[in-house]
């Protein structure tokens, strides 16, 4: 007997993500998720935005990586409360699911918390259907991972709502440009919002912060 | 490889509707529309599949998976097209009013059981 069943198979993810993102905006915390290949710099940006948001203790991260406590300690070094998660216990290896972040986020204390990060595991594949709550969704590629990621990865890009071209400071020594990657990237979206920036000599931190400022002065959350 | 978890959400998808509609029985097959920009690799899954109904009512079942293609549509030109890549630029005009017309879904459509009375 064939029994008619229209479901979609990420629905309960989905409803998981929902219900994160209105317990976020109820608490009025904005939540930005970053994707990326392992090594684009996600974690050296938050610690570098920690010193360019004033009150690093009104920022919160979730951390999502195979195995280790390493990034929560360097992001708590920096006076961020932190939660790591491990995906090898939570039976998904290569992603953050939408019930792994709420369980984070009931160790966090929401009502001190302005902004919240979610990093999850580096990886432009995987994450990238899996909605966690987030208000925006940013994606990064460093300039030393090559121009042509973005139209590999396609949608890393279609499903993110900024992209950040990271460690521009190396693009003489990788004959990788904040241009050829602006190009590869609006061969996939030709609107995508594209800002550059390089930690190591701070060029285009204020641009990637006011970015942040005015989402959060917004009626986001 | 995220087709392994998507395979156990696909079982939960399947055990939670048929569990509304009352329906015990044992599933033989599950019909499973897979965009072509879903993400998922059909081979993968499947293989996934595999190992993750075990011990489920779905043990016994086989996936049969329809492809849903990539389908961009574009505003100037009024014009849909099958798409191989996911670039939102039209290809015979070169506009980039372009939307997504279909192949993102990744959804179940329906279930065969085996013969029993429902309740």
């Amino acid at each position: 007997m064939r029994i008619d069943l229209s479901r979609d198979v990420l629905a309960g993810n989905d409803s998981t993500a929902e219900a994160n993102q209105r317990a976020l905006a109820d608490a009025g915390v904005l939540c930005v998720g970053l994707l990326s290949s392992p090594g684009a710099g996600k974690t050296t940006l938050l610690e570098a935005t920690a010193d360019a948001w004033g009150d690093a203790s009104r920022l919160a991260v979730i951390v999502g990586d195979v195995a280790t406590e390493a990034d929560a300690d360097r992001l708590r070094d920096k006076g961020i409360p932190s939660i790591q998660i491990n995906t090898q216990h939570h039976g998904a290896t290569c992603h953050l699911t939408a019930e792994s972040v709420t369980v984070a986020l009931a160790q966090l204390d929401l009502d001190s918390t302005d902004l919240l990060f979610v990093e999850n595991v580096g990886n432009l594949v995987c994450p990238v259907g899996f909605r966690l709550g987030e208000h925006r969704r940013v994606v990064l590629i460093s300039v030393a991972e090559g121009a042509d990621k973005p139209i590999k990865y396609p949608k890393a890009i279609l499903e993110t709502d900024l992209a950040l071209v990271t460690k521009t400071d190396l693009a003489p020594y990788v004959d990788v440009s904040l241009e050829s990657l602006t190009h590869s990237i609006r061969q996939v979206k030709p609107n995508a919002e594209i800002l550059g920036l390089s930690t190591k000599t701070g060029d285009g931190m204020a641009e990637w912060v006011s970015w942040l400022r005015e989402l959060k002065a917004g009626s986001v959350a | 490889m995220h087709e392994y978890s998507i395979a156990c959400r696909l079982i939960e998808a399947v055990e939670s509707g048929l569990d509304e509609r009352g329906v015990a029985a044992p599933v033989g097959r599950v019909e499973v529309l897979v965009g072509e920009l879903s993400g998922v690799v059909p081979e993968a899954l499947e293989l996934a599949f595999e190992a993750a109904k075990t011990e489920t009512r779905l043990a016994g079942a086989e996936l049969a998976l329809t492809i849903e293609p990539l389908v961009l549509w574009c505003e100037s030109c009024r014009r849909e097209w099958h798409a191989a890549e996911p670039f939102l630029i039209c290809d015979e005009c070169g506009g980039t009013q372009v939307e997504i017309r279909s192949g993102r879904g990744l959804s179940v459509t329906g279930v065969d059981v085996e013969d029993e009375q429902r309740p």
